[in-house]
This record gives C-alpha cells, sequence and structure tokens, in this order.
C-alpha cells in the first residue's frame, strides 16, 4: 500500500494533488498556494513542507483535525 | 434638495459606501479606507488611469454636498453618473473579455505606483457604450513587494471561468452566472475539464491546480501555511509576470465555434426588401430627431441598425437589447469598430433580469434600471406574442412602461415571419390583431404617426405616453 500511495502522490503531485482531507472555508487557500509556488522557490519549500507534513499524516494513525474548529 | 438614499448594492466595503442624491452619484470614503486612499492619491496613478479613460472619474466635494454625518468620514467623492448599470450576465462574451483586460491592465499599471486592487469582482466594471471602465476607486490599496494577489481566486471565477466556459465548450455563461452571482467556481468548471485541458499550464495552474489545492487543504494545514507564508509571498516580478501571462491568454481566447445563431445573419435573410428597410430607418430617424433622447432603449436590436440610425438623429446613448448571442455578439464588436455609443446586452424579454443578491436588492431588476427617454420595438412583439404567449395588451404596457416615446412595429399573421410561427402549431391568438394592439396602444398613449412598411401589413407605431390628469410629467 505504501509503494501505491508513493507512486500516486509522486504521479499526482504536480499535476493532480488529491490528498485525503476536506473543503476548509477560506475562500483563498488554493489561490494562495498556487501564487505562493508561482512566487519562486521560497514559495515552493513552504507549499512542498505542507504537503510532506500531509504525506507524514497518511502514514499516521492520527487523522488532521477534522473535527477542529467552529465547525457549523 | 432630498436626503441621500444608499445604493442597495453597496455595503460590503466598510472603507465606504454610494450615495445617490438629487441624481448625483457620491462615494464616500471612510476611516478604515483614509489611508489607503491618501497612498493612491498621492501616488499619482490615478490621474493616468483617468485621463486615459480606464477608471471613472472622481472629484472631492465638500461634506454638506452629499448631506452625511458620520464621525468616520474623511472625504466624499462625487463620481459623474453613468448612463446604464449592466450586470456580467448581461454582457456578451467579449464584453466580459474586455472587463477582464481591463481588470488585468489596470492592476499592471498600479503596481509600478506600488498600488495593487483589493478585490476583482466584475460588478465593479461598467461599460460606456462598448468600453468598460472601471468604477470602485476604493479597491486601490497600498502595494508592496511580497503581498499576493488577494482578488485572483474572484479573479478566476468571476472572469476567467465563465470566458472558459464558452471558449472551451461553447456554452454561454450568461444563465449560470445569473444563478451563481459571484461566477464560476473552479470546482464546478473542473468537472467539467477532459483529460487534455490538463495540458494547458493556464488551465492547470489557475483553474485544476486551484481548486484541488483549495478542497485538499485542512484547517490545520492553514494554520501551518500562514505560520510560514511571510518567508515565501509573491515577488513583484512574479506578480507581474502572472498577470502579463494571464493577460495575454485572455486576449487570446475566442468563443468556441458553435455554429452561427438564428439571427446573425438576420440583416441579411430578414423577410423584407432594402426598400422597406430604408422607410423604416428614415421613420426611426425622425422618430429620434423630434424626440432627442439622451437614453433610448432598442428592444430586439439585432444588428443594431436602428440604434445606429438613432446615434446618428439625435439620440445620446442606446442600450441595444436582444435575446440571440451571435446578434449581440456581432453587434458589440460592431459598436466598438464603429465607435458607436451603444452597449448591446442580451435579454429574454419573457425572463428579464429579476432584483437579485442580498436583500433582492443588491442587484437591479431590469425594469428598475429603465431611464429610458425613448424605446423602440421592432420585429419584436410577434416573438413574444405568438412565440411566448404573451398577451398582447400586456406586452404593449410591458414596452411602453419602459419610456414615454417610442415606436413599435406591428407584424400581423399575414406576414411570413408570424406565419413561421405559427407553422407548427396551433393559432391560439385571436386577439393578435391590428385593431387590438391600436385598442392597447391607445389605453394610456396617443398615436403620434404611422407607417405601412410592407404591403402584408406590418406597420410602425410611433406613439407618446398620455399626460395624466392632476400630475404634471
Amino acid at each position: 500500500m505504501p509503494i501505491r500511495l508513493a507512486l500516486v502522490l509522486g504521479l499526482v503531485w504536480a499535476v493532480f494533488p488529491v490528498f485525503p482531507g476536506h473543503a476548509y472555508l477560506d475562500p483563498g487557500t488554493g489561490s494562495m498556494i498556487i501564487q505562493i509556488l508561482l512566487g519562486g522557490i521560497a514559495g515552493a519549500a513552504v507549499v512542498l513542507k505542507l504537503y510532506w507534513h500531509k504525506f507524514k499524516m497518511m502514514f499516521s494513525r492520527q487523522k488532521p483535525d477534522i473535527t477542529d474548529g467552529d465547525a457549523n | 434638495m432630498t436626503d441621500p438614499k444608499l445604493d442597495p448594492g453597496s455595503f460590503r466595503d466598510p472603507g465606504g459606501q454610494v450615495f445617490v442624491r438629487d441624481g448625483r452619484v457620491f462615494r464616500t470614503v471612510n476611516a478604515p479606507a483614509a489611508e489607503d486612499f491618501d497612498h493612491v492619491e498621492a501616488s499619482g496613478l490615478m490621474d493616468g488611469l483617468v485621463g486615459d479613460g480606464l477608471v471613472v472619474e472622481s472629484r472631492k466635494v465638500s461634506d454638506d454636498v452629499l448631506g452625511i454625518e458620520s464621525p468616520g468620514l474623511r472625504h466624499v467623492l462625487e463620481h459623474p453618473r453613468l448612463p446604464f448599470i449592466s450586470y456580467p450576465y448581461e454582457w456578451p462574451f467579449h464584453a466580459l473579455k474586455e472587463a477582464a483586460l481591463l481588470h488585468l491592465d489596470i492592476q499592471l499599471r498600479a503596481l509600478d505606483h506600488d498600488v495593487a486592487l483589493s478585490d476583482a469582482t466584475a460588478y465593479n466594471i461598467q461599460f460606456r457604450g462598448p468600453n468598460p471602465i472601471f468604477i470602485d476607486r476604493l479597491s486601490f490599496i497600498r502595494y508592496s513587494d511580497g503581498d499576493i494577489w488577494a482578488g485572483h481566486k474572484q479573479f478566476i471565477e468571476q472572469f476567467l471561468n465563465p470566458l472558459l466556459l464558452r471558449s472551451l465548450f461553447g456554452v454561454p455563461h450568461n444563465d449560470w452566472y445569473r444563478g451563481a452571482l459571484e461566477g464560476i467556481s473552479s470546482a464546478d468548471l473542473k468537472r467539467l475539464l477532459r483529460w487534455r485541458h490538463r495540458f494547458s499550464w493556464n488551465i492547470l495552474c489557475h483553474v485544476i491546480l486551484q481548486s484541488a489545492f483549495q478542497s485538499s487543504v485542512t484547517r490545520a494545514d492553514t494554520k501551518e501555511l500562514s505560520k510560514n507564508i511571510s518567508r515565501a509571498g509573491l515577488p513583484r516580478a512574479a506578480y507581474r509576470n502572472m498577470l502579463s501571462k494571464l493577460r495575454g491568454w485572455i486576449a487570446g481566447l475566442e468563443p468556441q465555434k458553435s455554429g452561427k445563431t438564428t439571427w446573425q445573419d438576420y440583416a441579411r435573410t430578414h423577410s423584407y426588401s432594402s426598400g422597406e428597410t430604408e422607410r423604416k430607418l428614415e421613420f426611426v430617424g425622425k422618430f429620434a430627431r423630434d424626440v432627442r433622447p439622451a437614453m433610448a432603449w432598442d428592444l430586439g436590436c439585432n444588428t443594431g441598425n436602428f440604434s445606429k440610425a438613432m446615434l446618428e438623429n439625435g439620440a445620446g446613448y442606446v442600450v441595444g437589447f436582444d435575446f440571440d448571442q451571435g446578434a449581440i455578439e456581432a453587434l458589440f464588436m460592431r459598436a466598438r469598430e464603429e465607435k458607436l455609443n451603444l452597449l448591446p446586452l442580451l435579454l429574454d424579454a419573457a425572463n428579464p433580469s429579476p432584483g437579485q443578491g442580498w436583500n433582492e436588492s443588491e442587484r437591479m431588476s431590469l425594469s428598475r434600471r429603465a431611464t429610458a427617454d425613448a424605446v423602440v420595438a421592432l420585429a419584436f412583439i410577434h416573438h413574444l406574442a405568438i412565440g411566448k404567449n404573451i398577451p398582447l395588451d400586456r406586452l404593449v404596457d410591458w414596452i411602453t412602461g419602459f419610456a414615454p416615446d417610442g415606436v413599435i412595429e406591428f407584424v400581423p399573421k399575414s406576414d411570413p415571419m408570424v406565419g413561421e410561427l405559427l407553422a407548427l402549431r396551433k393559432d391560439i391568438f385571436p386577439n393578435y390583431t391590428e385593431e387590438k394592439f391600436r385598442e392597447a396602444l391607445t389605453a394610456n398613449n396617443e398615436i403620434v404617426e404611422e407607417l405601412e412598411v410592407t404591403d402584408r401589413g406590418r406597420k410602425l407605431f410611433r406613439y407618446r405616453r398620455k399626460e395624466r390628469s392632476g400630475s404634471p410629467s
């Protein structure tokens, strides 16, 4: 399974990230990520770090904090 | 002097609101926006943008002119009144495209002055004739190197995605946009895209990835991201690059060929001869010379020949309405080429734009925006009376309700065009006669002049609304 996951991540990373998660309320997060990626290496590093964190979370039993915050 | 009236669509920005008083348009600048406003004033940007016709003129006036007292009030600006307010769901493809390019051009010029636009709503752009103009002075804010483009997502949803819908799939944006006032979301558009679209860097970047990142990011991720974003940011050169790449891409977008629409060739194929057209043009020209309307509406404007005749004979401005995409698209291009003071808009007369948005008044209905001095409806009523079963008397009331003077063409059942409409259906219109038409027209109007334009009985009627006793008009 991890091999398949790694493959999917590797392939899809640049084209179509489909990480598990849920839609967040902030209307601009996707746009913000794209822009800092376009902004260059520093931005790419921030996004990479974020997704590395998400990648690690996929192997841990602990789910990302879906219930966190003021779900309405 | 009347009391100032707050524009019902002006509530989102605490930095200021739009008021109308005695027909004059004012914008307040409140404390939260004052610093940005002063920075932009001092930057010298606005002189160029206003001078080149990209942004609407504004001048500072004394607070008493508006007559609003508020502790946060810093400035009062007056804008010239625009002839007609229209909305992106009424614009043809090329109007939306010109509006998108205007937005990007303004941002590109603003960056040089350390100014950016705080949002990218299409409703901040209006038209003067076929030329877009940016109307919100308070959208201009300070920019510093590294700031991201706050309006990027909004720009994509309100300009790019609606344009792509037509350009990639041949589907006009108007109906969808009218339903979803904030534009077409990338998540929705993404579902329509095919595999090959992923090979377009622009689509991948601005639609697919943007939307995918959006839906994959959790609350925890956002916290993480916001901690680190100050290290990243968007350098000025990258910002500029993104804007100019988008500009180049959008400038090349065209509607996907979806075949000629019914009315695009109407001028060449319609069922009356050029002598009849001449007579009609003359009649409408004389009408415009007599009435000299500052604002005229042309219902069912088609190729715009009669709009143009009015403009050449004393009309100040014409808004042309038609329900046919191809016709209105062609007329928009014609108005730009021939520099006509004409704004062509899409309208299904059987279903005009309603009041909508917050409290149903943020975006005004068509009838609330009716300020016409004259209306013409040529080769129009049979489409509604026969094609849409709208009772003739109500139809006449609807048209004449828009303006005190007008010209309406009556097209009788003996006309081949009406014959076509009735060819495949039962004639359930015993009241569709010239006699009933006259009756309906003269209920509230007098007939000033009439002209038979074909031997099959097409007639032009020029009317003037009767003055109501007791109320001076």
